[in-house]
Parts: structure tokens; sequence; C-alpha cells
């Protein structure tokens, strides 16, 4: 049999590992323009250069494949590129994309169209890409979040949370 | 050691005042269901009653802060064991071993071991503070920034401990969570890694950037999931079976043992909390088991280990709190104002003033702990149902509920926005196999290495070799983070060599 | 009556809410704290000024100085002015964020600031690029000046300040001292050693992040002296003591120890210093122009309390100090520490 496996650079793997590595770069870089001293670079720079050494490492043995290795625990424990992606995960990527996608447009927006409206809209959307068909269910639980949750940021917190309607609704009670 | 005088008054403080047992148990209710919404930390649900605690008496502020921490201490593990989400960084290491375990359908074992190594972790460290808080107090002082720094890296020797499949990809995780906690006003006042946005010169928050970072890596997994539990048999809240675990928790005495010291001691240092009291009584626990590879895959020795550390570290603050009149973390800074809301200058004389107060919030804490058992038991009863409630419904309210936390604490829009980034970046991370835990780790302490690091520079005059050999304490710490790192491997390569020269004969 | 929610910031979202708010004075309001803490939550709606909860906005956090001065005020304030006082923390970035708060909130007089326009706004304008500058405020009074005290660990290496001196001068560089960063100590520390012709390497400085883990520092004999807010430092006596204070006359709390100018009297040298904290109640700038008879409520209302000798005996149960400088010469002396901190802005960028 032979030794050396079909080995499959995984791009997605790379790109990801190159992002991380732009970033300590421009940490990097930024951090020292700031200021070239020991007392700001103590930390951060061997904390970086150890950091990006093991990226590059990381990335040559995703582009090249690892040595044929000498023990047995050895290929065991760092098998590469014929091992599925992460953990335990249903759903397909794109429903996560999306309910990601969905996220980040509410927290986006809750400046823009006030806490109430967004948590209405993003639970009444999620439900219905996570599967609730039910539109009975769907509308009145995405009115209850809101309205509960837009009461309790009214009445119990500090700052003043942006909302579109429920802090005229409130006070007029 | 114990002040008998003080400790009569006490009895005799707590026996004439009502309101500070009535507001025992709604604290401690309130505690442990806000605690359980992942992003409303105790610090906010203590900040928002603040302003109700003038109406009270000084012992019964406290207590109803006390009793609020305590709950909350446990109320954390409850979404880390049934989602793997905690509640707030105080229950990281806890949804290692406990959401695995709900998985497998065990989650009424596990919230009823998180459940009592909570209690007795929380408890011991009373009886500690109780016959201690002058020996604690006193022992917080000796530390300088050398001690400081090496027990903040016996705490990052985790990112070593905590790797997934690949050890390089794990240490890549860590050392970027400490690049990350670094982004912000450095000690010496240089802006670094803001993008000129005034939000970001205190740091990234870290409590929104754990959420963000665990939900993102559970959560959005769930996506095509129907039910946290996929198997329905298996989808039930029994009372009885919680109980077996409170039951089964008492036969690791050592494991709650250990988290208990753990948390009491160094849980008063000041930046040193819950969060790190957690982590490292896991990793401790871990490393000195027999087969350190199962944890993580649903141990329950390491839901009691994070637990009984993170319980027992209210203790360890609040011995610093009054005795010192320091506060270790958010938490306790709320309960400061307290007692400057009622014309209370805490410092080393409020130990010496106000001593039978002192003792009577300890006692009182006592009583919390059985509280905190009946009570535990109903409110989990009823929150576990939370696992027959559909994924599809509990995903958006979770991140609805958890943006409203971030909000609260900061006022901004700082806490929602990191969620988001460090969702997409805690998603990405789990894709490729880069441990979310060693990031969160280096997150957590990352700042207090740097500060520590700096500080000690400065005061060893630039590490002139005289300041080091006056430390013996410092010598101790080192050579306990030696061990501990090293002890594993150096037994095995002389069990190696002398089962090798064994088979040689 | 068009609801434009906002078209940029969440600070633009609540300039919205508040002009809505503004325009319809009787409406009643449940803001956020006011639901609870305080006095009645309820304000019947009223002709005059005020008619809605005031809110204290503090930028540091709770427990600190700057806090108990606020929530020690708030009562008071309350029963003068018959409407709730609530204090809010809104901390971060040496008191950046939570200035730039106030400054978003609507300018009607329903929100004053405490904070420390000393050091901290200095290092604000000058070091973070806060964007905004004395001009955009109007200080009602600076109440609590803090000075700097020298404190040693006792049982500690030394136990005067000559004895810190001349270690200094004749071993320099092992000699310990801790201050805050951002603080007047900071800039003390560096005018002190400017003035005694020495390096700044003269001392080994350790920057700490509040005062609070410097005084523990201190207490627990890690470091030889540490230059911190004095007052604030009086709870910590039983372990640390003091061996000077900057300041013109020795302090009655500081156990009269002697003032920096007069150790170093035989030396001949004399040394500038300015305030470690100056906590001054703050409003806007335009106040005055735009609501004037809400200006002087405010202000009269203060003034009254500040001068009521019942609250200043609660105060100084607190160490909470009430002095009462006005205007005029709140700002004038504020002016007088940014001149000291610009003679000597060499030391913002000194490692």
């Amino acid at each position: 049999m032979s030794r050396e496996r079909e080995h499959v650079p995984d791009w997605e793997h790379l790109l990801f590992a190159a992002l991380l590595l732009a970033f300590i770069v421009w940490y990097l870089w930024t951090a020292a323009a700031a200021s070239l001293t020991f007392s700001n670079l103590i930390l951060i720079a061997p904390v970086g250069a150890v950091a990006a050494g093991l990226l590059l490492y990381i990335a040559s043995v995703e582009i090249f494949g690892r040595m044929p290795a000498t023990s047995a625990s050895a290929v065991q424990a760092d098998s590469t590129a014929s091992t599925p992606h992460g953990r335990f995960r249903s759903g397909s990527l794109a429903t996560i994309a999306a309910l990601m996608g969905l996220f980040g447009a509410f927290v986006v927006t809750i400046p823009y169209i006030g806490f109430d409206v967004a948590t209405f809209l993003f639970v009444g959307a999620t439900l219905w890409l996570l599967g609730e068909r039910n539109i009975v269910v769907l509308l009145s639980l995405a009115l209850g979040i809101a309205v509960a949750l837009s009461l309790a940021a009214l009445t119990l917190l500090t700052f003043p949370m942006p909302m579109a309607v429920a802090r005229a609704v409130w006070s007029s009670l | 050691m114990i002040d008998w005088q003080a400790l009569q008054s006490s009895l005799h403080l707590l026996g004439s005042s009502y309101s500070a047992w009535l507001l025992t148990i709604p604290g401690i209710a309130l505690g442990m269901l806000g605690g359980a919404i992942p992003g409303v930390s105790s610090a906010l649900i203590l900040a928002i009653v603040l302003p109700a605690t003038l109406w009270m008496s000084l012992l019964s502020s406290l207590i109803f802060m006390t009793a609020i921490y305590t709950g909350a201490a446990f109320g954390v593990a409850i979404p880390a064991i049934l989602m793997g989400v905690p509640g707030s960084p105080a229950a990281v290491a806890t949804s290692f071993d406990g959401y695995p375990m709900t998985q497998r359908g065990e989650h009424n074992l596990a919230l009823g071991l998180a459940l009592a190594a909570s209690t007795l972790g929380h408890m011991g460290a009373y009886v500690i503070l109780f016959f201690g808080i002058g020996v604690i107090s006193h022992a917080v002082l000796k530390l300088g920034p050398l001690e400081m720094l090496l027990l903040m890296l016996w705490g990052l020797t985790l990112i070593a401990a905590l790797r997934g499949r690949y050890v390089t990809r794990s240490l890549v995780s860590g050392l970027i969570g400490i690049l990350i906690a670094t982004i912000g006003l450095s000690p010496r006042d240089v802006i670094r890694g803001t993008f000129d946005l005034p939000e970001l010169l205190d740091g990234v928050p870290v409590v929104p950037a754990m959420i963000g970072l665990f939900a993102a890596s559970e959560l959005f997994n769930l996506a095509g999931a129907s039910y946290l539990v996929s198997q329905s048999d298996l989808r039930t809240v029994r009372i009885r079976e919680i109980a077996r675990g409170m039951v089964d928790a008492l036969r690791h005495p050592i494991v709650i043992l250990r988290g208990l010291v753990i948390g009491a001691t160094i849980g008063g240092l000041p930046g040193v909390g819950a969060a790190v009291c957690n982590l490292v009584s896991y990793a401790e626990t871990r490393r000195g088991d027999k087969h350190p590879e199962s944890f993580g895959k649903g141990n329950p020795k390491g839901v009691i280990a994070a637990e009984s550390g993170n319980a027992s570290s209210e203790a360890g603050s609040m011995a610093t709190l009054l005795a010192l009149g320091i506060p270790g973390g958010a938490s306790s800074a709320v309960m400061l104002a307290a007692l400057s809301l009622h014309d209370v200058t805490s410092g080393p004389q409020f130990l010496d003033t106000s001593k039978d107060v002192v003792y009577a919030i300890i006692l009182n804490n006592f009583v919390q702990g059985a509280i905190m058992l009946a009570l535990g038991l109903g409110l989990i009863g009823l929150m576990a149902n939370i696992i027959r409630i559909p994924v599809r419904i509990l995903i958006p309210v979770i991140l609805v509920l958890a943006t409203f936390g971030s909000y609260g604490l900061s006022g901004n829009m700082a806490g929602p926005l990191t969620m988001v980034v460090f969702g997409l970046l805690g998603w990405l991370m789990q894709r490729h196999d880069y441990s979310v835990p060693a990031c969160v780790v280096g997150l957590i302490l990352g700042g207090k290495v740097e500060a520590n690091l700096l500080q000690t520079y400065q005061i060893s005059g630039g590490w002139q070799l005289s300041y080091f050999a006056g430390r013996p304490i410092a010598m101790v710490l080192l050579l306990l983070l030696l061990f501990s790192l090293f002890s594993r491997p150096i037994m095995q390569w002389w069990r190696r060599r002398r089962s090798a020269s064994a088979m040689a004969l | 009556m068009t609801r434009r929610i906002t078209s940029k910031l969440n600070s633009t979202a609540e300039r919205e809410v508040g002009r809505l708010v503004a325009r319809r004075p009787f409406l009643r309001m449940l803001a956020g704290a006011a639901a609870m803490g305080g006095l009645s939550a309820r304000t019947a709606a009223a002709a005059s000024w005020p008619d809605h909860p005031i809110t204290i906005v503090v930028s540091t956090n709770a427990g600190g100085g700057y806090d108990t001065m606020a929530r020690n005020l708030a009562p008071a304030l309350s029963k003068e002015l018959g409407v709730p006082v609530n204090v809010l923390d809104k901390p971060g970035g040496a008191m950046l964020l939570g200035t730039k708060y106030f400054l978003s909130l609507p300018h009607d007089g329903n929100t004053l600031l405490v904070t420390g326009p000393s050091p901290y706004w200095y290092f604000d304008i000058n070091k973070f690029h806060a964007g905004y500058d004395l001009k955009d405020f109007n200080i009602l009074n600076v109440q609590w000046t803090d000075k700097t005290g020298v404190f040693v660990p006792k049982g500690g290496r030394f136990q005067s300040f000559r004895a810190i001196l001349d270690a200094i001068k004749a071993q320099p560089g092992t000699v310990s001292c801790g201050v805050v960063r951002d603080s007047g100590e900071f800039f003390n520390s560096g005018i002190l050693l400017k003035s005694l012709k020495l390096p700044l390497t003269a001392i080994r400085l350790v920057t700490y992040e509040a005062s609070a883990p410097l005084r523990t520092a201190l207490a627990g004999n890690q470091l030889d002296f540490g230059m911190v807010s004095a007052e604030a430092s009086l709870s910590m006596l039983s372990l640390i003591k003091p061996v000077a204070v900057f300041s013109d006359t020795p302090m009655e709390v500081l156990q009269n120890a002697p003032t920096v100018n007069n150790v170093l009297k035989p030396d001949g040298i004399t040394v500038d210093f300015v305030p470690s904290s100056m906590r001054a109640l703050v409003t806007y700038a335009d106040l005055k122009a735009k609501y004037p008879d809400r200006f002087a409520k405010l202000h009269d209302a203060y003034k009254k309390i500040i001068h009521d000798p019942e609250f200043i005996a609660k105060a100084k149960k607190q160490a909470i100090e009430t002095d009462w400088l006005g205007e005029k010469l709140s700002l004038e002396k504020i002016k007088a520490a940014y001149a000291i901190f610009d003679k000597y802005k060499a030391l913002l960028s000194a490692q």
C-alpha cells in the first residue's frame, strides 16, 4: 500500500487561515505604528509572531500534505484532508448562512427601525427560515416576544433602547 | 480566628432582620432566572436592582445582592448544559461536558450534578471564608504582579489542555484570543486596533464576544435540528433523575473540594472572577484524572469541577470586597456602590468595625446554599422543559435575549455588534477545527497577562534579578506551574522508559 | 408630527425621542431606572420645569469617588427640584464614553454630568481625540478636588519622603513608584523628577489601571511608594502611611503629612503640581442660552444644597468634599491645571 495519500488542499480552510494571518499582521502593524516601544509590544509581538508562524505551518501542511509519519499515533492524530469539517452540524450551509445573515441584519438595523420592530421581523423571519409554517403561531410568537422584550427594555434597562413605536405606546398608556 | 462576640452579635442581627430573610429567596430566584439568559450577567441584574437597595438596610441589601450573585452562579449553567451556550463566561467550562451529556439525553443528570456542585462549592467556600477571611485577604495583598502573572499563565496553560484534534490550531486560537484581548487602550495608553471607535477603547466586550463565539458554534449548527435532544424518548424532564444527579455529585468529593479551594482562594483576586475559576478548576481536574481524554465528551466530573469552581469564587470576591474594599469585578463593584449608598466606606476598617455584619452575610450565605437546592430543583424542573421546545423557536428567542442582555450592560450597540462579529468568527473556527474554548480562554486572560507582564517589567526595573530573588511565593507558583505543565508528559516518558527496559529483559 | 426614528446612530435616535418628549410636556415618562429607585416614579404634569426625572450621568463606574459623589447629591437635588433624580453610570475610555454619551442627549436640562474635567478630559482631548472641548460644557462647580498624596506601605523600606528622595538620587533606578495611568499623579511624578533634574528612569514607574489596585499593591508592600489621590485612600490608612502631599497646605485627614514643597525647601526647589482629580457637576454650554430659567433653577438648587450644613455633614461621613467654586473659578482652576499639563506635554508620550 502506498504511504502517500492523494492530498487535496482544503481551500476554504486556507482562506480562513489567510484571514487570521492577515488580522495578525494588520494588528501588529498598526500597534507598532502607534508606538514602537518595548512596553507596547512586549506581549503582542511574541504572541503574534508565534501565531503567525503556526498559521504558516498549518497552511503549508494544508497545501503540501503531511510528510509520511513515523509513528502510528501521529498519523491518527494529525489526519487532514479526508476528514469532514467541523462538528455535528444539521441543516444545510445555506440555512446556516441565511440564519447568520438574518441575525446580522437584525442587530445592525436596531438603531434604524427600533428594537421592537427589528425583533418582530427577525423572530418572524427566522421562524419561517427554520421551518415554522403555521402563520398564526409565527406571527403571535414574533409579536409576543417583541412586545415582552420591548417592555422589559423600557422598564428595566437604564439606557434607552432605540424603539420605533413601543416607547410612545407605553407612555401614552 | 473566630470573633465570638461578633458572631453572637451577627446571630442577633440575623434574627431581628426579617427583611433580610424575606429578600433571600427572591434574590436567589432572580439570580437564577437572570443568569439563565445568555448575556444577562449577574452584573446587569445587580445594576438594575442597585437603586432599589436604597430602601433597604445595609444588611438586607448586601444579602439581597449576594443572593442574586449566588443564584446567578448556578443559573448560568442551565443554558450551558441544555444548549451549549453558557449564560456568562462563568459557565464556559460547564458547557464542555454538560452539553454533550444533554445530547445523549442525560440533561437531567447534568443539571442535578451542576446544582449540587454549585451549592456545595458555594457553601464550602463560605465556610473557608468564615474561618479565614482575614487570612485570605492578607494573602491577596501579598501577591504582586509577578505572582499574578504566574497565576494567569497557569490559567493559560489550559489552552494546551483544551485542544481539539489539532494542537497547532488550538494554539493559534488561544494566541489570537490573547491578541484580541489586547485591543483598545494598552496599559500605557497606546490605542491599538480600535478602528477609531471610542467604544473599543476599553477593549472588545468579553461577554458578548463569548456569547457570539459559543452561540455560533452551537445555535447556528442546530439550524436543521428539530430538538436539542434528538431522541424523543429521552426528551423528558425527570425530577428523579435530577435528584440522582445531585446525589451522584457527592461521589466525587475531591473534585468538589478542589474547585472549592480554587474559587475561595484565587476568586478573590481582582480581575480573577468566576470565569477564570470555572476554567482552572476544570483544567486541573482533567489534568489530574486517569482518563483526561474522556473530558469534553460528557464526563460528569467536568460539570462538577466547573460548577464547584465557579460557585466558590463568590466567597473569594466577597472576602476582598469586605476585608479590603477592593472589587474583584463588575458584580462586586456594584456591591461596593451599594455600600456607599448606605454611607459605608469600605476598606480594611470595615472588617474591624462591622464584623458582625460580615458574619451575618456569611451565615446567611450558608442558608442560601440550602435554599438554592430546593429552589434550584424546582426551577430546573421548570427550565429543563426548554428541551421540549422546538429548536426553530429557541434559536431566535435566545438570540434576541442575548442581544438584549449585551445591550443592557454597555448601553450601546457595541455589545450586540460584537456578538454578531464573533458569531461569524466562532462558526468559521468551529468549521475548521480551531478550538473555540481556547480562544475564549485567551480572550478572558489576555488583558490581565499583559498588564501583569508589563508591571513585572516595570517593578523589577527591567528584569533585574534582584527583584525575582526576593519573592518566595513566586518561586512556589512557578514550580506549581511547571509541575502542572510537565508532570503528565514526564510521567508518561518515565513509564515508557520503564516498560521499554522491562521489555528489554 | 413626523416620527423619524433615526438617520444615523443610536445617539441620534435618543435625540429624536428626546425631542418628541420635549414637545409634549404633559407626557408621563417612565425612564428606565426611574421605575425602581428614587422617589415616586410618577410626577403629575406641571406647567413649569422640571416635570420629568433628571438623570445624572457618571462617566466612570459604580463604587468610585465620582459615583459616590453623584449618589450623595441625587436625593438632595431631588428634594429641591421635586422630581426623581437618577444616577446612570456610563464608564469607558477614561471618561470619554460617558462624556460623549452626555453630549448626545437632548440639551434641555434634564441631564447632568459628573465627571473629571481634570485630568481626564485633558487626556481625552489631547490623546484620545475625543472630539469635544471645554467650551462644549458649562461646569457648574468643581465640588471635590482631590490632592495627590505620597504613600508608603507600613513597614516598607522608606518611611519618609526625604528618605525616598535621597534614595532616588543615590541609587537611581532602584526605587519603585506606583501611579495610575491617565492621572494627575502620573504627571506629578514626571514633574517632580524633572524639577530634581533627574531622568525619568530614576524611578521604576509602575502604572496601574485604577487607584484601587494601586492601593492594594501599596498595602501589600509590593511598591516602595506610590502617588495616588489622597482622599480616596483614607480607607486604607491602617495599611499605608502618608508621607507627603502635593498641596499648598498639609491636610488634616492625611495625618498632617508635610507638603512636598516643604520637604524640598532645603534643596531650594519648588515644584509645579496638578490636583489629582477635580470632580465636577457639569451641564451643556448652550443650556444657559436656550433655557435660561432651567439653568438658573439647576444652578441655584445645587448651590443651595452645597451650602446646606446638613448636606455637608452627610457628605463628610463619606469623605466627600463640598467646595463651592462656582462657574468662573471652576473654569479658571481647570484651565490652570491644563496649562501645567501643556507645559509638560512631553510626558504624555514618554515610555
